[in-house]
């Protein structure tokens, strides 16, 4: 199921160059967190490790952006999601929603932060926060059904293994 | 035989992760600490593999939106067809004369004494995809090694109405242009009336664009204290710089801060760009090429140095 993810976030990476403006949010999808959340939630915190450091490399590969930077946000999120494992139930839909929305807000900001120091200027216009909100509500939506088709793919993948299933 | 204590295989089982989590971080500072060409070089890798992937979305992309306009009605194709008819005449026109005029330019510099002004050589190109990224708006057009030998980094990539920006990477398929309005992309620039010469820069970039006040914009900065500038007065290239060749369209001011203690301190003081063009929208763009013009190919006339 790891490699699944992986190849799947290295082919979401490809089609998120492509990917046109959504016009209700007015920004580009980000969908790689809900890759990450996915993991955190239903993985081993060492896979879940492994499959964060794998998603953000492949994402730095192809962005103009300093290599391992989307690492180490990935890596932060999916601490952050492990963190809250007492708090929330791992397979309760509106935690999952809200651990997503938390997860990739918290994502992109230190995104944009590390962005800044790259760039070296600290400018938080008001249309970032809308840019991350909105990232953040779109991902929250399509955490749905995209934790749907893992979860299936995990079920064909581990036959003998019930996952933490999103529909108990 | 050995006997296994209560905890052991737990004990084991923490130092192995613990292990796995070290080596992790450790790919992730490797990672961050790698010099730039080796970077560079894995950007290269990374697209070179992914290469025949782009392609298929772009093609697919092409020919979808070809179908889209095949559904036009006829009546709008024929009048498209009229005006495009209408407005090649034109521009044959206009090419005519403007040969004529860098002709006589060339006869006249020759007889000046001046140096042979150099000709460049357009590629054309169109855009590929953005940057995968969130904040960086850096986009890839559908040429690279592969097409012309002579492509690489650091030339001015334009449209018919001004400049856009730079070549970055050249991969074998693809190449990265560095938008104007990135920070990293910087050009020797002056006001059209004053003659007045500064550096242009570009503003922070979020998603598409800059953003200030919704816009994408650049900085001009390093223009004199004194100097005399207004809202809407054009910026061109300079030529200086070596990078791009003189008197492509840049942008024009859109706003002109007033001098303080703050921003416009010392010697000098800066002004905000408008692009000519919207990077948002961008699609057909061309690489200007260091080359001697062939029959085929378009060409502009650029101001050789005295």
């Amino acid at each position: 199921m790891v490699q699944f993810l992986l190849i799947f976030g290295l082919l979401l990476v490809v089609f998120q160059m492509f990917m046109p403006e959504v016009g209700l949010i007015h920004t580009r999808p980000f969908l790689l967190p809900i890759l990450v959340a996915y993991s955190a939630l239903r993985f081993t915190p060492v896979r879940a490790l492994g499959v964060a450091v794998g998603l953000g490399l492949f994402l730095d590969l192809f962005s103009a952006g300093r290599l391992g930077v989307s690492a180490l946000c990935c890596i932060l999120m999916t601490l952050f999601i492990l963190s809250q494992m007492g708090d929330f139930k791992f397979d309760y839909i509106p935690h999952v929603m809200f651990l997503t929305l938390l997860g990739t807000f918290l994502y992109l900001t230190i995104d944009y932060l590390f962005f800044c120091i790259q760039v070296q200027t600290w400018r938080w216009y008001p249309k970032i926060w809308e840019e991350i909100l909105g990232k953040s509500l779109l991902d929250t939506v399509l955490c749905v059904p995209f934790f749907w088709l893992f979860d299936v793919v995990n079920k064909a993948f581990l036959p003998g293994k019930e996952p933490r299933s999103l529909m108990r | 035989m050995l006997r296994s204590f209560p905890g052991e295989e737990k004990a084991l089982n923490l130092a192995r992760n613990i292990i796995i989590g070290v080596a992790l971080l450790a790919v992730v500072v490797v990672a961050c600490i790698l010099p730039s060409p080796l970077e560079t070089a894995l950007h290269k890798a990374a697209y070179n593999v992914v290469s025949p992937l782009m392609e298929l979305i772009d093609r697919s992309s092409v020919v979808w939106h070809r179908f889209q306009q095949g559904l036009g009605t006829l009546e709008e194709l024929d009048k498209e067809t009229s005006d495009l008819r209408a407005q090649n005449a034109a521009l044959t026109t206009e090419n005519t004369v403007l040969k004529d005029m860098a002709a006589e330019n060339s006869r006249l510099r020759e007889m000046l004494g001046f140096k042979k002004a150099s000709q460049y050589r357009l590629l054309a190109a169109r855009l590929v995809s953005r940057d995968p990224g969130n904040w960086w708006s850096n986009i890839q057009i559908n040429r690279g090694y592969a097409d012309d030998e002579l492509l690489r980094s650091d030339l001015p990539v334009i449209t018919a109405r001004g400049v856009v920006g730079k070549t970055g990477a050249v991969k074998r398929d693809v190449t990265e242009v560095i938008l104007m309005t990135n920070q990293n992309c910087k050009i020797s620039a002056k006001i059209e009336s004053s003659n007045e010469q500064g550096i242009l820069v570009g503003v922070e970039l979020v998603g598409d664009g800059n953003l200030d006040n919704g816009k994408s914009r650049c900085r001009l900065t390093y223009i004199s204290r004194v100097a005399q500038v207004a809202i809407g007065e054009r910026v061109f290239t300079s030529g200086l710089g070596g990078v791009f060749p003189a008197g492509l369209l840049l942008g024009t001011i859109s706003e002109v801060p007033p001098l303080s203690p703050q921003i416009n301190f010392g010697l000098y003081r800066e002004v905000y760009v408008e692009p000519v063009e919207n990077l948002s929208q961008l699609n057909e763009m061309f690489v200007v090429m260091e080359a001697p013009v062939t029959e085929s190919s378009p060409s502009v006339p650029a101001s050789g140095k005295n």
